[in-house]
């Protein structure tokens, strides 16, 4: 019935396709462009739906009206007979070209439409900005919450980064995505630290799983997760002074470590770089520049010297936790002067 | 005394603050959802089929979501690329990929050991396809943990593991009786005589076997797999010195499927294994009358190797050529290999002869 309407209406003017997008609006689309898409073109001939304003063909709940103007771009210039495969690839390599947000509904409407054309498209795009990513980037790409324990992110990180290129690459985004943090923004925890680990693989290994009570790095790593109210310029530390700081907060635990907390991105990334230097020493062939190794030592004695300076104002942080703190004396650190310094000093009611 | 519960408060509203960030993407315009993570599962598969294997890795580390994802549906992966780390790569992975049917871990440097090969036993119950090739460091136990854990094993690659033994082999082959491919090129120990009459006992649906290097395997071993493997169409029998015309003509006579064969150093190989190839062909004719009728093979032998078997005549291998349409001697298209057999310089395929005929003063190199 509508067809014949429409059969009328066609050798006279162009003919229309009527398209509403879930948010109530609707579009009228030239019928050869709007065909060139599958559901549309379905919908149209078996169920006559789409001829008129009043009978508009409902598009899926993905495709909002920004993406079906993008959609329906990408139809006006492929449904065109007479293009060379050059110039569509051309059009393709440009059309894709926009930021990654905009390109994620895009992908996510075509492939409600089923518009498969355009889902391999975006879905090639997609890939490319994965690919050579490690999953912290691949997060702040796409705005994914940091969902998954800190052992589950790092087991296969550790031991696919033997790549010289890819760790170095890795080694030099974390870089300057500290160094763009501390640039942006105020420090929201407390140490922001790149170990340089001396610990043996096993050790790291141990600590993952949750064993070793009684080793140094197990109480500071997860200390210092557990106290992150902490303003800190500080890049890198020493295990010696994360352990300063964390004689405090050792006291406070009273000795409940029993679980590892998920860490910010930028201390994953931390833990990632310690990690991956970590490899990096082991590995002959990958080995930290000595060039990287002077920075890095410069970078430790700053940290010293403005943990020594800030100490008192800190102290008054790590106060403002709580009044009273039961102590419980740490063994085997490597600092121990260092260590029973602050205990000392905290012991007060 | 600071209480635990005002430290997890502490950590909360950081949390919340890391959250709040994200949360930023998300645009509550209506019901279009523009956050990411919304992403059904089938496209997120479809992206990170399109990356490489150690992108796929790490985006099961990115979030819940998509590890939920791509652990519930990657089915085929290789860490073939990881030089260094690949044991310890594959005791993290594996217990996460439960659903994959192929896992490639052919290395260059040997990496993996038993607990690896235990693990992707223990989870990874739906594999089919592996590749274990050059894991030198390797024992049996692997073996007998594969045995129990992939029972669905079509396709094996374990060249290069000279550590295994005869015994586990057979082992597996009680378990993994589907298996079609299976190459065992340099075992020298799995590979015996008493390993092949297991995978002719047990693995009927074999169709292709490398035992290349193999120098243990004999007569006995290779009759039995004649036996009992009627489906073979790929044997390569490179270096196995022992074999004689007997295991030819009961591979002739039983596998009338054969396609590719490798007789590479098989000195004692005569002109009668030879014409018993031959014969098989004429053999499968009427039989393709009765019940064979959409599996007979048009071409027969498509691939045989020859070379180093001093002992054939020109007439038999020419006989051979003849039968079988298939093998070739000329350029481009060779497929009868006779390196080093100085006497078979004048064997020829037709297409060959046609060549010869019009370039007939440009003498024609047999190999």
């Amino acid at each position: 019935m509508s067809k014949g309407v429409l059969a009328v209406v066609k050798p006279k003017m162009k003919s229309y396709i009527w398209l509403q997008t879930t948010d109530g609006s609707i579009q009228q689309v030239e019928e050869e462009v709007a065909m060139f898409c599958p559901v549309i073109c379905r919908e149209f001939l078996q169920k006559g739906m789409g001829s008129s304003k009043n009978y508009p063909i409902l598009l899926p709940e993905r495709v909002n009206p920004a993406m079906l103007g993008l959609i329906l771009d990408y139809c006006r210039f492929h449904q065109v007979p007479g293009r060379s495969n050059k110039e569509r690839k051309t059009y393709d390599e440009r059309f894709i070209r926009m930021d990654t947000q905009r390109l994620c509904e895009l992908t996510s409407a075509a492939y409600s439409l089923k518009f498969k054309p355009l889902v391999d498209l975006t879905c090639r795009a997609l890939a490319r900005i994965i690919e050579g990513k490690t999953s912290e980037e691949i997060r702040d790409t796409f705005h994914l919450a940091d969902d998954l324990t800190e052992e589950e992110k790092l087991e296969p990180l550790r031991n696919i980064t033997d790549d010289p290129r890819i760790r170095r690459l890795n080694r030099l985004y974390a870089k300057k995505r500290k160094e763009l943090k501390e640039r942006d923004k105020p420090k929201d925890n407390w140490v922001e630290e790149e170990h340089v680990d001396e610990r043996s693989v096993d050790d790291l290994l141990s600590f993952i799983n949750g064993g070793g009570k009684d080793t140094k790095g197990v109480r500071t790593m997860k200390n210092k997760k557990k106290n992150r109210r902490r303003k800190e310029q500080a890049k890198d530390s020493t295990s010696s002074n994360s352990d300063e700081l964390n004689a405090a907060c050792v006291a406070s635990n009273e000795g409940n470590i029993d679980h590892i907390l998920v860490p910010t991105p930028s201390e994953t990334s931390k833990l990632h770089d310690s990690f991956d230097s970590l490899f990096d020493e082991s590995d002959s062939d990958d080995g930290l520049d000595p060039a990287m190794k002077e920075q890095l030592d410069r970078e430790v004695e700053d940290f010293a010297r403005i943990l020594n300076s800030n100490w008192p104002e800190r102290k008054r942080e790590i106060l403002s936790l709580g009044n009273e703190r039961r102590l419980v004396p740490i063994s085997g650190n490597v600092n121990g002067s260092i260590n029973r310094l602050p205990s000392k000093q905290l012991y007060f009611s | 005394m600071v209480k635990a519960e005002d430290l997890d408060l502490c950590f909360g509203k950081l949390m919340m603050a890391t959250a709040g960030k994200s949360d930023e993407g998300l645009k509550m315009e209506g019901v279009v959802i523009t956050e990411w993570k919304d992403i059904p599962i089938e496209l997120l598969l479809r992206i990170v089929s399109l990356v490489d294997d150690r992108t796929a890795v790490v985006a099961s580390g990115v979030c819940t979501g998509w590890r939920d994802a791509i652990c519930f549906g990657l089915t085929q992966l290789c860490l073939s690329w990881c030089k260094k780390n690949m044991n310890n790569l594959v005791l993290s992975v594996a217990p996460k990929f439960r659903k994959l049917q192929t896992l490639i871990l052919h290395q260059e440097y040997p990496q993996l050991e038993d607990n690896a090969v235990e693990t992707i036993a223990k989870f990874c119950h739906d594999l089919q396809d592996l590749d274990l090739s050059k894991s030198f460091k390797l024992s049996d136990c692997s073996l007998y943990a594969l045995a129990h854990g992939c029972p669905d094993l079509t396709k094996l690659n374990i060249s290069g593991c000279t550590a295994f033994s005869d015994e586990a082999l057979e082992y597996l082959t009680k378990f993994c009786q589907k298996l079609k491919i299976l190459n065992l090129c340099g075992c020298v120990n799995a590979a015996t005589d008493r390993a092949l009459q297991a995978i002719g006992r047990n693995c009927a649906l074999l169709q292709s076997l490398n035992l290349g290097w193999c120098q243990k395997v004999g007569d006995v071993g290779v009759k039995s797999l004649a036996y009992g493997c009627p489906d073979l169409r790929s044997l390569d029998l490179c270096e196995c010195v022992c074999i004689t015309d007997d295991s030819v003509i009961a591979l002739a006579n039983n596998c009338r499927h054969l396609r590719s064969l490798g007789l590479y150093f098989c000195r004692n190989i005569t002109d009668r294994a030879m014409y018993s190839l031959a014969q098989s062909r004429v053999k499968n004719t009427p039989a393709m009358w009765q019940s064979m009728k959409g599996r007979y093979d048009e071409e027969g032998l498509t691939s045989l190797n020859i070379s180093q078997c001093t002992a054939l005549t020109p007439s038999a291998v020419q006989a051979l050529c003849d039968t079988f349409p298939a093998l070739h001697t000329c350029y481009g298209r060779h497929s009868l290999v006779m390196s080093g057999c100085l006497n078979l310089t004048s064997v020829h395929c037709a297409c060959a002869v046609q060549a010869h005929r019009t370039v007939s003063n440009i003498p024609y190199p047999a190999h």
